[in-house]
C-alpha cells in the first residue's frame, strides 16, 4: 500500500489554501479533479474587504467541502474575509471523489498553486514519495514517510505527539526547501508557493503513470515545462 | 433357514470398508453464517478415510478413528471499526515565514468495513456406530450401514494454529489501509482473541458433522432379480431367482463376531 497525494486532486487528507491579497470578489467553482477548472458556472465566492494586508497578520477561514450527488458544495457560499488572509478548502468525506477548486481568476486555482496559496497533505502510509510539478516546472522533492514506534505507550505518545507538528516545504520558483523531508505516518506536510507559475505537488508515481490520482480517468498535459504539449 | 449365507470377519470387513470409506468421495457444503462477531460466507469441503471396524452383535458396525480431512475457504466481514479506537489526525499549525500562521482542520479516520478470504483445513476424527438397514429400493435390495446418532468430533491440536492464521490473514487483508500500520498487531490479537479455539470448532462443527452424519455407507446391493444360468439355446432359457428377502446382522461365532448377510430366494 502506498500513499497517493496530488494537489489537484484534492481528498480527505488534502486541504487547499489560497491567500487573497486584493479586495475584489473572487468567484470558483468546485468540481471534480481534472474536470473543475472547465467550470462555465462559478456559483461560489470568496469577498475580500479591506485594504493591504498587515505583514503577520494573517487570518484564516476553512471552508468545508461536501460531496451532493455528482456535485461538491461548501458549507458557506459567500466567504467574506479581509486582504491578506487565506481561505483553505477541505472536504472530510472520505468517501468523496478527489474534487479541484477553480476561480475565475488565473492566481486562484488548486489545479495550479500560484503565489500565495499551498496544499497540504496527510501521509497515512508508510514510504519513500518523490514529488514533482506535473505542470513541468521542475519544482520536485522527497517525503520520507516513517512508521512509529508502536510497541510502547511511550512510543505512541511520542508519535501523537509528532503528528501534531506539521512540516513546512516553501516552493520558489521550481524550488523546494527543504526538498526532502522526514515525516512519521500521519504527520502532515504543508506545501507553501511563494511564487510560482502554477504549479502542482504531484505524486511522482502518478506522473509517471499518467493520472493525477486513481480514479481520474484523464488530466491535463503540461503547457509549460520540458513536457509542454502544443 | 435362509438359503444363501454370506459373512465376513472383522478383518474383512475392516479391508471392505476401507474401500466403501475411499469410494464415498468429497462431500462439500456451502452457506453463511457468523464467526464470532465476525458475518463469514464459507464453503466447506471433507473426505473421509481410515477407521477401523469393531462389528457388536446383534446389529452395529462400530468404525473407531474414522478420519474427515476437511478444508474451508471462507470470507469474513470485518468492521475495523469494532476492533480500533477511534483515532483523527489532528489539527497541525505551521508559522510560515513572513505570512504568518495556517492550520489545517482536525481529520477523522474512518475505519472501513474489508472482506478477509481465508483458507484453512485440518482433521478430525470421530468414532461412529452404524445401524444396519436393508431395504428394497426400485427392484434393487440395498443393504447400508447408516451412522446412528451425532458422532463427537474430537478437532485437533492444529485447530489453534488456524485461528492464529485466521489472526494473520487478516492482518495481511487489511494493510492497505490507511494509517493501520501502528495497529495491525494488536489487530491480529484482537481477532483471533475474538474468534476463539472454540468458537471455531463451534462453528465449523455443525458444517462438517453432517459430511459424517448423513453418511450411508453401502455395504451390499443386489438386484432383486439375477441370473444364475444363462440361456444356452431357445430351448433352454436363462435361469433367474428372486430374491425374497435379505437379511444383515452381526453375529458371534465364536471365537469372533462376523456381518452376516442372508438372502431367501424363490425362482
Amino acid at each position: 500500500m502506498s500513499d497517493h497525494f496530488d494537489s489537484r486532486a484534492l481528498r480527505q487528507t488534502d486541504c487547499y489554501g489560497q491567500r487573497f491579497m486584493k479586495p475584489g470578489t473572487y468567484a470558483y467553482a468546485i468540481g471534480h479533479a481534472g474536470t473543475a477548472s472547465m467550470a462555465q458556472d462559478h456559483p461560489f465566492v470568496v469577498v475580500v474587504e479591506g485594504d493591504s494586508p498587515k505583514r503577520g497578520e494573517m487570518a484564516q477561514t476553512l471552508v468545508t467541502v461536501r460531496a451532493e450527488g455528482k456535485a461538491f458544495v461548501p458549507d458557506v457560499e459567500k466567504v467574506t474575509v479581509n486582504a491578506g488572509d487565506m481561505v483553505m478548502w477541505h472536504c472530510p468525506d472520505p468517501h468523496a471523489r478527489p474534487f479541484a477548486v477553480s476561480g475565475e481568476k488565473d492566481f486562484f486555482s488548486s489545479d495550479r498553486l500560484v503565489n500565495e496559496s499551498g496544499y497540504s497533505h496527510a501521509f497515512t502510509c508508510t514510504g519513500t514519495y518523490e514529488w514533482a510539478d506535473a505542470h513541468g516546472s521542475g519544482a520536485k522533492g522527497v517525503v520520507r514517510v516513517a512508521a512509529p514506534d508502536s510497541s510502547s505507550d511511550q512510543g505512541i505518545r511520542a508519535w501523537q505527539s509528532q503528528q501534531r507538528q506539521g512540516v513546512l516545504v516553501m516552493v520558489k520558483d521550481g524550488q523546494a526547501e527543504p526538498a526532502e523531508v522526514d515525516v512519521v505516518l500521519g504527520q502532515t506536510v504543508f506545501f507553501a508557493v511563494v511564487a510560482g507559475p502554477g504549479i502542482s505537488i504531484t505524486d511522482s508515481a502518478a506522473i509517471e503513470a499518467g493520472r493525477p490520482v486513481p480514479g481520474i480517468a484523464f488530466y491535463r498535459k503540461p503547457t509549460r515545462g520540458k513536457d509542454a504539449v502544443a | 433357514m435362509s438359503e444363501i449365507i454370506a459373512a465376513i470377519d472383522e478383518g474383512a470387513a475392516n479391508d471392505f470398508l476401507d474401500t466403501v470409506v475411499a469410494g464415498l468421495g468429497p462431500q462439500s457444503t456451502s452457506g453463511s453464517s457468523s464467526l464470532g462477531p465476525f458475518a463469514v460466507s464459507y464453503s466447506v469441503s471433507g473426505t473421509l478415510s481410515n477407521g477401523s471396524v469393531d462389528l457388536i452383535p446383534p446389529g452395529t458396525i462400530r468404525i473407531a478413528d474414522l478420519r474427515l480431512d476437511w478444508s474451508a475457504s471462507a470470507t469474513l466481514s470485518l468492521d475495523l471499526g469494532d476492533f480500533l479506537p477511534e483515532i483523527h489526525i489532528p489539527q497541525v499549525c505551521i508559522d510560515i515565514p513572513c505570512v504568518g500562521t495556517v492550520c489545517t482542520p482536525r481529520i477523522d479516520i474512518t475505519w472501513p468495513t474489508v472482506s478477509v478470504p481465508v483458507s484453512f483445513g485440518d482433521f478430525v476424527r470421530a468414532t461412529v456406530d452404524l445401524g444396519l438397514s436393508v431395504a428394497l429400493v426400485g427392484g434393487m435390495w440395498k443393504v447400508e450401514g447408516i451412522v446412528q446418532g451425532v458422532p463427537s468430533l474430537a478437532f485437533g491440536p492444529g485447530t489453534a494454529a488456524i485461528v492464529a492464521g485466521i489472526g494473520l490473514a487478516v492482518a495481511a487483508a487489511v494493510a492497505w489501509v490507511p494509517l493501520i500500520g501502528p495497529f495491525l498487531a494488536g489487530l491480529a490479537i484482537a481477532v483471533t482473541a475474538a474468534i476463539g479455539i472454540a468458537g471455531l470448532t463451534g462453528w465449523l462443527g455443525p458444517i462438517i458433522t453432517p459430511f459424517i452424519s448423513g453418511t450411508r455407507f453401502p455395504i451390499y446391493e443386489q438386484p432383486e432379480w439375477f441370473e444364475v444360468l444363462p440361456a444356452t439355446s431357445a430351448i433352454d432359457p436363462a435361469v433367474s431367482v428372486h430374491i425374497d428377502a435379505i437379511g444383515a446382522e452381526v453375529q458371534h461365532n465364536a471365537p469372533e463376531d462376523e456381518l452376516v448377510l442372508s438372502a431367501d430366494i424363490s425362482a
